[in-house]
């Protein structure tokens, strides 16, 4: 939890010490195998080649990526509006991506 | 996991929104421009895959298939796109569905999936290619 707590919203961290204790073993050895994404690696993409949609693509939204990739970055802004966002949807992504195994 | 209904049709909406306003604002021959959408073209002077899109798009809607497809063939695409888009969304949201989210939802998991994404990457570069050819 120490080591990994910057994967996570700060907001969440309760919640998923809530669900890790109450996590069965057999359970718990799982997350040992998940790899969580690093919300640093993706805002280096997002200010390298954001505007190609890579940092999206990333994170494991494609959709959105595609979106990003065909608009050249939505018009330059939306490339510069996710420097600021990127961060905390890879820990959002990270967090439902946990939520789903414990 | 994946995008909700509540966050994907606005976000799509917003999207066709400021594409349509995009055009209409490029059509306007007498207005010059510094920002010509493309934060590549503007930092590196060079065209990025997706450049040509706003003159294939404006082909495509005055029914010139051959100079949009020239322009680029993501015009076609995007052209399409941005007719059906708003039509699936206002049909959703009148009969209750969420059509447009579960399609969404399965073309984003086949896109994935190895040999979809290998194909899609491959289409990318190569439309890049011809773009460096066309626009440098």
């Amino acid at each position: 939890m120490m080591m990994n707590n910057k994967y996570f919203p700060e907001s969440q961290i309760p919640i998923i010490r809530e669900r890790l204790l109450a996590t069965d073993d057999n359970r718990a050895n799982l997350l040992h195998a998940v790899q969580f994404k690093d919300p640093t690696i993706s805002l280096i993409l997002s200010l390298l080649i954001g505007g190609w949609g890579i940092d999206r693509f990333y994170i494991g939204d494609t959709g959105l990526g595609i979106g990003k990739l065909v608009t050249c970055g939505g018009f330059g802004i939306w490339a510069i509006i996710d420097w600021f966002l990127i961060m905390n949807s890879t820990r959002e992504k990270n967090f439902t991506r946990l939520m789903s195994i414990i | 996991m994946n995008i909700s209904r509540g966050r994907l049709y606005p976000l799509l909406l917003l999207l066709t929104a400021c594409g349509y306003l995009w055009l209409y604002v490029s059509n306007d021959s007498s207005r010059d421009f510094y920002w010509n959408g493309c934060l590549t073209r503007y930092l590196f002077h060079i065209p990025c895959p997706s450049c040509g899109t706003t003159r294939a798009v404006q082909a495509f809607f005055h029914g010139e298939w051959m100079k949009s497809l020239y322009y680029n063939p993501l015009g076609i695409l995007m052209g399409t796109l941005m007719v059906i888009v708003p039509i699936w969304i206002v049909v959703d949201l009148l009969i209750g569905s969420s059509s447009l989210l579960k399609a969404y939802h399965i073309t984003e998991t086949k896109l994935q999936s190895w040999p979809y994404a290998l194909a899609g990457i491959l289409a990318i570069l190569i439309n890049w290619i011809w773009n460096l050819v066309k626009y440098t």
